[in-house]
């Protein structure tokens, strides 16, 4: 069978008797990262539930279709971290295998742990650990788990500058051949990450153009200074 | 190590307290006695009140232990079953507006004389606390922490014992607690009601014979037992609950 080298969503969604999306259009690339830039309450991490087939609210109304292969399997990263507070890094990196009834796989989640630095805390609690390194470690689960397409809602919102600017490189350099779908606020990291970029603009998903250079942008030459002004200035324009 | 010293200190402190105020205010002894009478009486009364203390004891552990299981089940059951809770919590509410004195000869009647009477009381009386905070966990666990477990390919089983009761310790202890103290007052409330043996009766024995050291005795000795049960659970609990620092705040 040939592997289709994207999906696709189309449909309206509402929340209460408010619409949120209007007969919205989305293709994502696979093993390619994909964006989604705009204003708070507009649905987009909605939307991501929607793609994994999660449970959402019964106020929404989803009138969304998928074509999506069934047997895609999905990892999902949050700005909260999710990671099981009576659990030590170890055992929460190799969660869905215990959930799963599987042989854990040390080796494996060992590698995984010092490729995101935590070898050394791997028995601490996540209590024990600052905000950056829960991150981290929810990073090792995600890539633990291995699953097709992984979804990002604001996975980086609540960390400092240079602790977010250091995860969002180790983030890409992990997952950068894997299909990941993003929710972001911050315009500069969709512009660095992206390779393909939408923002939410009239209760539609409208692509923006990006730069010709590759993801994991350097925001320092004047063209890129451009583009992120022209985003800004997209994103003024969207919000209500 | 600690908190049996706090224990001893307050212990020491109400003691003296209890003395002063029989000494200050010159209360009879068969009104109030003072501790040293009441030490003098469970002394010359050791056996009798061993005897009791022991029945009392085994009806508040039994019944704690059986209160304990059932309030578990009904917590899990609440929450893997919308038409159980809908149906069951109001009947369960319900029977929380009734007063234990106005259950406890009902009770009496149906069952008997015998130590299950003291039991069932008992197990009533820490039902409810055990079951809402045990079902109240269950139910605030993140949504997306459940949501990434199905992802996971977590089990129904898997996500309960796994993800969900765990999650759910911290509210279940503070019920625990609050069932520890409440325990001993559903035994001794069977047995004043309808009993030969126990606490409660050496209470009502003594009362009627104006042997107000010997009620005190049994009064004592229940409040003790009461302290280290719910310190036992308060042990266990903060054992089991290390992980939450909120549980944990000295």
């Amino acid at each position: 069978m040939i592997k289709s080298s994207s999906f696709s969503l189309s449909g309206s969604l509402s929340l209460n008797k408010d619409e949120l999306f209007s007969n919205v259009q989305l293709e994502i690339k696979l093993d390619q990262w994909t964006i989604i830039i705009g204003q708070s309450g507009t649905g987009k991490s909605t939307l991501l539930k929607i793609i994994a087939d999660l449970n959402i609210p019964t106020a929404f109304n989803n009138n969304i279709s998928k074509n999506i292969n069934k047997d895609l399997s999905f990892s999902w990263m949050a700005q909260n971290d999710l990671l099981l507070p009576w659990l030590n890094v170890l055992e929460n990196i190799t969660l869905g295998q215990k959930l799963r009834r599987e042989k854990i796989d040390h080796h494996k989640a060992n590698l995984l742990l010092e490729k995101v630095g935590l070898i050394d805390v791997a028995k601490q609690l996540p209590s024990t650990l600052s905000g950056g390194m829960r991150q981290r470690a929810a990073l090792a689960r995600t890539l633990m788990e291995n699953n097709d397409i992984i979804l990002m809602d604001e996975p980086f919102s609540s960390l400092d500058t240079i602790t977010k600017s250091k995860i969002q490189k180790l983030t890409w350099s992990l997952l950068k051949n894997k299909t990941v779908i993003m929710v972001t606020h911050d315009p500069l990291e969709a512009l660095m990450l992206s390779n393909t970029l939408y923002y939410v603009s009239n209760k539609q998903l409208k692509p923006i153009k990006l730069p010709s250079s590759k993801p994991l942008r350097k925001i320092t030459n004047d063209n890129l200074i451009y583009s992120y002004k022209y985003i800004l200035n997209l994103l003024k324009k969207s919000y209500v | 190590m600690r908190i049996f010293i706090k224990f001893l200190i307050s212990f020491i402190f109400f003691i003296l307290f209890w003395w002063a105020i029989q000494y200050l205010t010159k209360t009879p002894s068969y009104i109030l006695p003072s501790p040293y009478i009441v030490f003098l009486s469970i002394l010359n009364n050791i056996e009798l009140l061993t005897y009791h203390s022991l029945i009392t004891f085994y009806e508040i552990i039994i019944g704690f232990l059986l209160g304990t299981i059932l309030g578990l089940y009904t917590g899990i059951l609440f929450i893997i079953s919308k038409s159980t809770r809908k149906w069951l919590l109001p009947f369960i509410i319900l029977t929380q507006a009734i007063p234990i004195f106005a259950i406890a000869p009902i009770l009496t009647l149906w069952v008997g004389y015998g130590i299950w009477s003291k039991i069932i009381m008992t197990i009533l009386i820490i039902y409810f606390p055990i079951t809402i905070a045990f079902y109240d966990g269950l139910k605030r666990i993140d949504p997306m922490i459940v949501n990434l477990a199905k992802m996971m390919g977590a089990s129904t089983l898997m996500m309960l014992f796994k993800i969900r009761i765990p999650f759910a310790l911290p509210q279940l202890s503070s019920g625990l607690k609050l069932a520890a103290a409440f325990a001993p007052m559903g035994a001794v409330i069977g047995e004043w009601v309808g009993s030969s043996k126990g606490l409660g009766y050496i209470m009502l024995y003594a009362s009627g014979r104006v042997q107000i050291d010997l009620m005190f005795a049994s009064i004592i000795i229940l409040a003790i037992f009461t302290i280290i049960l719910y310190n036992l659970v308060t042990f266990i609990t903060n054992k089991l609950t290390k992980w939450d620092p909120k549980s944990n705040i000295n």
